[in-house]
């Protein structure tokens, strides 16, 4: 899952990514001001926006109303220091998903993403099931059979991801934007190597490859 | 003593005009009516007179003179009442004097007070009573051969004077009656007169400080007289309002602030309890922490330095202050700061003035443009204060730095409270806020002006103007004496 983070308060937009990656198992990019934050949102595939609303150069409302003008789905997590009814009802109103007063407790915000990610994808229920296997969103923890996995980061984010879109076919370019920030460097078989290392936990065909489309996690064989 | 209710005032002064009106009314109705009544028997009594000052002319014997006088006085149609009595000044005895029927003589006839007695060859007419009877009565003298001859000729005037008697009844009665309507009437309708005003006031006071948003009296129809009041009372809970809700903007701005540095430390904090870290990482986490605090306290302290300014009025303990004097020791105080930072602070020309005012206040000002200058200004850059005289009977200090930062659209809003040119930049430099805010207030306070002028890329020169409370050459006397 990746989060853009759209905050002008440095430290407190790092100590958001640090912690999302950690405890949500999220690749993050942060931005830290309006017209920038707009335009990372719009030319990137966000599972989560955290998007602050005082912002240098474009308001977090102003830049909300546009990402909602172009079309653009992605959950949207604001947080303001404003807490009147007023700022939130605009902030509802204009798009916005969700809302946290500053200061946040962080166990909070946590809980929160992963519900608009889940929510992003349809998927209410936070434990995800692909045949055998049994993602719990919420703990990061897989069984498979019965048994508990523990998996490394870099795995458990991409079968994560494949299990929110269980039974679709779902491109390596989507995977590769999916779960690497916009800093991470990638290699063009780093999604053949972290899918083999998922068969090789749970058998081959947890995972069929559609020749020349992508991946796909459980769901009827053709 | 509390003057007394409109009601009861209007209504007072109503009904004093009406007591007048109605009293020249009634008063100059009995004067025609009386000189309508009694100008009858004057007219008569004229006749009479004229006719009797022929006869004293002629060197007839008294009881002659009688006789015709008793002729003339007969009056055709008010029967024979007339009574006479005619003498020459200095005779002992009357040349006539009538005798009624009864024998009795008209004592009045010969009291008449001095007082009433005309000039010689004049008349007069005045009013007698004698036994509840009433008579006109004609004094008249004239120069005879004999001497100066005095003929009084007194008609009786009791009915004339009972009449004047009802009509002065009636008016009495009319005009009382009158003026009690009035009182009553009167009273009345200056209350249903003033009832828009009472009806204003319920609404007024109905009002609540819920209500000053919207416009409340807008439906309120008054009268025109009402209006302007009307009008300006909205216009006060406009003012009411916009500075209400000013204060719930600082407010809300105030929260936001404290919040922000909250927000951080508490993300700090959580981030590196989330897991177990190396000592050096809960350092870090402990310093920034610190830093948070440092920055909540710097804007709390501006906080209540503010609100101690608002609550106070006009400036507080006021002294002479040397400014120069006042801007050297504030150079010096931020000397090692600025140099800390790689930069410098000095002192230009500073002209040696003096300002009334309190000393603590206007040290904040210059400490803050100068915080202001080493936070914003470009690190390294020399900062450089000035005062001179000018513009008039005032000095202006000017804190100049190298940085040409400030856009132009920024320059209005500079005073204001929480106002950031940028704020992500502000905010990693700890500003508040606050402090340019409360540099105007004080300078204001002091009747001066502070603002501010940006030479894009060379230079920002904040200017503070203040009143000087003696000029150059009063402070160079007092310098050498």
């Amino acid at each position: 899952m990746r989060v853009l983070i759209v905050e002008d308060e440095v430290r407190l937009a790092r100590n958001i990514g640090r912690m999302l990656q950690a405890e949500a198992a999220c690749a993050v990019d942060i931005s830290t001001d309006g017209p920038d934050g707009l335009h990372m949102a719009l030319s990137n595939p966000y599972d989560l926006i955290v998007l602050d609303l005082m912002l240098p150069g474009m308001d977090g409302l102003d830049l909300l109303a546009r990402l909602r003008d172009a079309g653009r789905r992605t959950p949207v997590l604001v947080l303001t220091a404003r807490d009147t009814t007023d700022d939130v009802i605009r902030g509802l109103d204009l798009g916005g998903d969700d809302y946290l007063t500053k200061p946040f407790k962080m166990k909070e915000l946590l809980a929160r993403a992963r519900a608009l990610i889940r929510r992003g994808y349809d998927r209410p229920d936070p434990v995800l099931r692909a045949g055998p296997i049994e993602i719990n969103t919420a703990t990061h923890t897989v069984t498979y059979r019965g048994r508990k996995a523990l998996l490394p980061a870099m795995e458990y984010r991409l079968l994560e991801y494949l299990a929110m879109r269980a039974g679709e076919v779902v491109s390596k370019t989507d995977i590769i934007e999916h779960l690497y920030d916009f800093n991470a460097e990638t290699f063009s078989n780093v999604v053949e190597v972290y899918v083999s290392a998922l068969r090789k936990r749970f058998g081959a065909d947890t995972i069929r490859t559609i020749r020349g489309q992508g991946y796909v996690l459980g769901g009827e064989e053709p | 003593m509390r003057p007394l209710s409109l009601k009861w005032r209007l209504s007072l002064l109503v009904i004093l005009v009406v007591t007048v009106v109605v009293g020249a009314v009634s008063a100059t109705a009995y004067l025609r009516i009386r000189r309508t009544y009694l100008g009858h028997i004057d007219r008569m009594l004229t006749i009479m007179g004229n006719a009797l000052a022929t006869k004293v002319d002629a060197a007839r014997p008294p009881a002659a003179l009688e006789a015709e006088a008793r002729l003339v006085t007969q009056s055709p149609w008010r029967g024979t009442g007339t009574h006479f009595r005619v003498w020459i000044a200095g005779d002992a005895a009357d040349l006539a004097a009538s005798v009624p029927p009864n024998g009795k003589k008209a004592a009045f006839l010969w009291n008449l007070s001095a007082a009433r007695r005309p000039d010689p060859g004049e008349a007069a007419f005045f009013d007698v009573q004698d036994k509840q009877k009433h008579y006109r009565l004609l004094w008249k003298r004239l120069g005879t051969a004999r001497g100066d001859a005095n003929i009084v000729i007194a008609h009786p005037s009791s009915y004339e004077h009972r009449r004047l008697d009802e009509v002065m009844a009636t008016l009495l009665l009319v005009g009382g009656g009158l003026i009690l309507a009035t009182a009553v009437f009167g009273t009345w309708l200056v209350r249903l007169g003033i009832r828009p005003i009472r009806k204003v006031t319920d609404r007024l006071s109905r009002l609540g400080a819920e209500d000053l948003g919207d416009q409340r009296l807008a439906d309120l129809v008054v009268s025109r007289e009402l209006e302007p009041l009307v009008e300006a009372v909205e216009r006060l809970l406009e003012r009411l309002d916009a500075a209400l809700e000013q204060q719930k903007q600082f407010a809300s701005d105030a929260a936001h602030e404290l919040r922000t540095p909250l927000s951080l430390a508490r993300s700090t904090l959580e981030l590196a309890a989330s897991q177990p870290r190396q000592a050096a990482d809960y350092r870090a986490a402990v310093e920034e922490v610190l830093g948070d605090l440092d920055r909540m306290d710097r804007l709390i302290a501006q906080l209540l330095t503010l609100a101690r300014i608002d609550r106070t009025r006009g400036v507080p303990e006021p002294v002479d202050i040397r400014l120069d004097a006042a801007l050297h020791e504030r150079v010096a105080e931020y000397h090692a700061c600025a140099a800390a930072r790689g930069g410098e602070v000095t002192a230009g020309d500073l002209a040696p003035c003096v300002v009334r005012g309190n000393e603590k206040m206007l040290g904040l000002v210059f400490r803050n443009l100068l915080d202001n200058a080493l936070t914003y200004g470009p690190a390294g850059g020399a900062v450089r204060v000035d005062l001179a005289y000018g513009p008039g009977q005032s000095c202006t200090a000017t804190v100049r730095d190298e940085g040409g930062r400030l856009p132009p659209e920024a320059l209005p809003h500079l005073f204001d409270r929480f106002y950031r040119v940028e704020s992500s930049r502000s905010r990693r430099t700890g500003g508040s806020g606050l402090g340019l805010a409360i540099a105007r207030e004080v300078v204001r306070r002091h009747g001066g002006d502070i603002w501010v002028t940006s030479s894009p890329g060379t230079q920002t020169t904040f200017h503070v103007r203040l009143p000087c409370t003696q000029d150059a050459d009063d402070w160079a006397g007092t310098a050498q004496g």
